[in-house]
């Protein structure tokens, strides 16, 4: 199965990287080239991708991610006009919390943490799942949020995404 | 006030700079004529490639000997450090002990993952691709040297080892691709060609796709000779420093 996901993964990568060698569409040779390399890769990386990859095979999870970007789109964008005028005024007050969250799999941390990351402003700078934490990198603390009690305030809705799209 | 006003006047200055230099560099109209011929030939035309990539037809055509020693160097470099880290049998069966156990936290690992599968088969894509689109075997077998470096910087050397690619099967694959790049050199000789000539001994095309002669296929070796050699040497600075130590006797 791991071989699978890999195979799938390598696959669509295969495609998108060669759209348009028949008209928008691909060549039939570009597509049997295609599955040689897509299975070739799926052979050599299937024990480093793992067991447990294959929940992205279904097809309900790709619709979440899908419907996930807008959401990470706005909160980036809200963050970036934040920096800015963090930039322009020169107030900031920057320091590291510890954001305490309610995750159970690693692809949970890894989706909250790297969205974290994206956003302007604030930055994962470790991930700690035997403490179900992360230590968040903030560039503008709100007064007497130095402690918070969950990801809100730092990251908005990411968390609750997280959660379905790692599950 | 005082930063916005220095804000607003690197501000200023930047964008002068920009409408200024946007105006007054302007492009050579003629071409040298070197490269006019190369731009002609290299897919129609007299001599052609039979690539419609300009920069591999020149690297592996008409410039072919060129890289042909460009690669003997970095055959040389490989085989200096791999003789540098020389080890006697015992010594690399040690070297390989090791407790396969991500170093890193959680987050790295999982996109280790995904990276990894993605990397092989852009780096693919590159190589294969050379004879059509920026790109080959170099570009492409750099690329493909990332994937190990990740493994080995997120799990730890031992467990690429355990999956199959140890430091002598990575030896191993490199050497087969510079053999395949000495064979499509040399084969022209065998029908009384020159060395290195493209067309009209290797097939311009196949099943449609333009292949551009002998230039895929030294794309294709060079990938795996470049790949591979790094995986080789990678594997090999990987190795703790104590086991070093050990091996060569160093005492504090």
């Amino acid at each position: 199965m791991p071989f699978i996901v890999a195979f799938v993964f390598a696959y669509i990568l295969w495609l998108v990287l060669t759209a348009g060698t028949n008209g928008l569409l691909w060549s039939s040779q570009e597509l049997i080239a295609g599955l040689i390399f897509a299975g070739i890769i799926g052979y050599a990386t299937k024990d480093i991708v793992g067991e447990k990859s294959t929940r992205f095979l279904n097809p309900i999870r790709w619709l979440e991610w899908i419907a996930y970007a807008p959401v990470l789109f706005w909160g980036m964008v809200k963050a970036n006009f934040h920096v800015a005028w963090l930039v322009i005024t020169g107030r900031i007050r920057p320091g590291i919390v510890r954001v305490p969250v309610d995750l159970e799999e690693d692809a949970q941390y890894t989706i909250l943490g790297n969205s974290i990351t994206l956003t302007p402003g604030t930055l994962t700078i470790d991930a700690c799942p035997e403490e179900k934490a992360l230590y968040v990198h903030w560039i503008d603390i709100p007064k007497g949020m130095e402690k918070p009690e969950s990801s809100e305030p730092v990251s908005g809705p990411f968390e609750k995404w997280a959660r379905r799209l790692g599950k | 006030m005082k930063r916005l006003t220095g804000l607003l006047t690197i501000l200023i200055i930047t964008l002068g700079v920009a409408i200024y230099l946007a105006q007054n560099i302007i492009p050579p109209e003629n071409l040298h004529p070197l490269g006019e011929y190369y731009l002609e030939n290299s897919y129609f035309g007299e001599h052609s490639a039979k690539s419609p990539e300009v920069v591999t037809s020149i690297l592996w055509d008409y410039r072919g000997v060129d890289t042909l020693f460009e690669t003997a160097v970095f055959f040389l470099a490989i085989i200096g450090s791999l003789t540098i880290f020389r080890l006697n049998r015992e010594q690399s069966e040690e070297a390989k002990q090791g407790e396969p156990k991500p170093q890193l936290p959680e987050p790295v690992v999982v996109v280790t993952k995904l990276t990894v599968a993605m990397i092989l088969a852009v780096s693919a894509s590159i190589a294969l691709h050379g004879q059509l689109t920026p790109g080959g075997g170099f570009q492409g077998g750099s690329a493909l040297a990332v994937a190990p470096l990740l493994v080995i910087a997120a799990y730890t050397k031992y467990a690429l080892e355990k999956n199959g690619l140890d430091k002598t099967r990575a030896i191993i694959i490199r050497s087969i691709g510079l053999l395949g790049i000495a064979l499509t050199a040399l084969t022209p000789l065998l029908v009384s060609g020159y060395i290195m000539q493209n067309q009209p001994i290797f097939p311009g095309e196949a099943l449609g796709v333009p292949l551009g002669g002998s230039l895929v296929l030294y794309n294709l070796f060079e990938y795996l000779a470049v790949g591979a050699g790094f995986t080789a040497v990678f594997l090999l600075l990987s190795i703790p420093e104590e086991k070093f130590k050990k091996f060569l006797g160093v005492r504090r």
